[in-house]
């Protein structure tokens, strides 16, 4: 993991971290909704506001890849949104979800460098 | 600039940790931070509250920042406050729609130091202005004080009662912005009033921005079927920016300008003050752009206003 070059970001880091991993349990119950294909859209939604949260910041606290991927995952939840019927559904089974995985990838490895 | 008092508008509270520490290392005040647009409204709406600038996220829920944009512009004394919108790369879409509203610049997230720095400086040098503008505002009511207005022909000043205009500074943050997020085509078109100069050396300070406020009262009316931003850049002039590349047909502006501007031919020859006249520069498209490439394209449509008609000249900047 790249470490906070900022005191002050080393300092708050575990508060980022509590905060990034509480976010990652809100986009784990909106990805659930995703894989029912219930309503895949306001799903997408939700998830699309928790990960531009984490993009704002993550790179400030040394997390670069985790806010790049973040901000991947707003892009996909976007386009979700604009589409509908089959081509939805692939783009949620083809891309989205496979871009959650990647997501939990790099929150763990955070997670386990700052440990 | 430590002593200006800064509002941060976001859900977020870590990009709330993040700006104020970041903030607090530049020297400056650590900012009040609200996580909504209707707490922000609160307070920017209580005039004992005094806010220099603000910085209003873009994607809130309920009230996005877009929306609280026009609200703070509706408000008298933050019409012409700045606001910095702030958002990430992936809500670039939402800049035209930001400038439209009001919005003098525009920050990615996630902030960096140097670029912070860079934006807030920027800030700092607007509330000087409007502290200036303030005064010359001040001056106008007060007809005595005419001969204590100080501005140079060549200085950008905000027009008063003008609202059709946006700062040139706020001009220039637009398309490097616009640059940063790598949207191009966009047009720039410059106008010039003719006989600037003499009006000024003629008229004292208050005549003379009034001058300049009809002409770009004119200009706007005659622009209104476009999307456009429009500046006045000092000089007698001023610069219109207009959404992507649309074509324009600068001749037929000039001539719908000389029209708009007839009709203030009564009330200045009652006056006993010279009838205004405007001419139309050549249209500047944006290319590649850079830093250089944006003052280039607005140089270049201002050059081309001093030099030549439109309809002889088209540039290609960038």
């Amino acid at each position: 993991m790249a470490q906070p070059a900022d005191s002050w970001a080393r300092a708050l880091l575990p508060q980022f971290l509590d905060m990034t991993a509480s976010r990652q349990i809100e986009i784990d119950i909106e990805r659930g909704a995703l894989e029912a294909g219930d309503d895949p859209e306001t799903a997408a939604r939700e998830i699309c506001k928790v990960a531009h949260k984490i993009a704002g910041t993550a790179a400030s606290f040394g997390f670069a890849a985790l806010g790049s991927q973040a901000q991947r995952i707003e892009e996909l939840c976007n386009r979700v949104c604009d589409l509908s019927g089959p081509a939805q559904t692939e783009a949620v089974q083809q891309q989205l979800l496979p871009a959650l995985d990647d997501l939990r990838r790099e929150l763990d490895n955070a997670l386990a460098g700052a440990g | 600039m430590g002593n200006m008092r800064y509002l941060a508008v976001d859900d977020d509270p870590a990009f709330h940790y993040v700006l104020t520490k970041m903030m607090s290392q530049l020297g400056y005040q650590p900012p009040v931070c609200v996580t909504s647009a209707a707490e922000a409204l609160t307070r920017l709406s209580n005039p004992h509250e005094q806010f220099d600038a603000i910085l209003l996220d873009i994607q809130m829920p309920e009230m996005d920042g877009i929306e609280a944009c026009q609200h703070i512009r509706a408000m008298a004394h933050h019409s012409t406050t700045p606001i910095m919108m702030v958002t990430t790369m992936v809500g670039r879409d939402y800049v035209d729609q930001a400038f439209a509203v009001g919005a003098t610049d525009y920050l990615t997230k996630p902030i960096n130091r140097i670029e912070l720095q860079a934006r807030l400086g920027m800030l700092d040098r607007l509330v000087q202005e409007h502290n200036l503008t303030r005064s010359l505002q001040f001056a106008m009511e007060s007809m005595d004080d005419v001969p204590g207005m100080r501005f140079a022909f060549e200085e950008p000043v905000a027009l008063p009662k003008c609202g059709s205009l946006i700062e040139y500074l706020a001009l220039e943050n637009h398309l490097l912005t616009l640059s940063r997020l790598k949207l191009h085509s966009h047009t720039a078109v410059a106008f010039q009033v003719v006989g600037g100069a003499s009006l000024f050396r003629r008229l004292n300070r208050m005549e003379f921005l009034d001058c300049m406020a009809d002409v770009g009262s004119a200009i706007a009316a005659c622009m209104k079927r476009q999307t456009f931003l429009l500046a006045y850049a000092g000089s007698a002039e001023f610069v219109c920016i207009l959404n992507r590349a649309q074509p324009l047909d600068t001749q037929e502006i000039e001539h719908e300008l000389a029209a708009e501007l007839m009709t203030y031919d009564a009330v200045y020859e009652s006056l006993g003050m010279p009838m205004l006249e405007a001419r139309v520069g050549a249209t500047v498209h944006s290319g590649l752009f850079s830093t250089s490439a944006v003052k280039t394209m607005l140089g270049r449509a201002r050059a081309s206003v001093r030099g030549q008609s439109a309809h002889q000249l088209q540039f290609m900047a960038g």
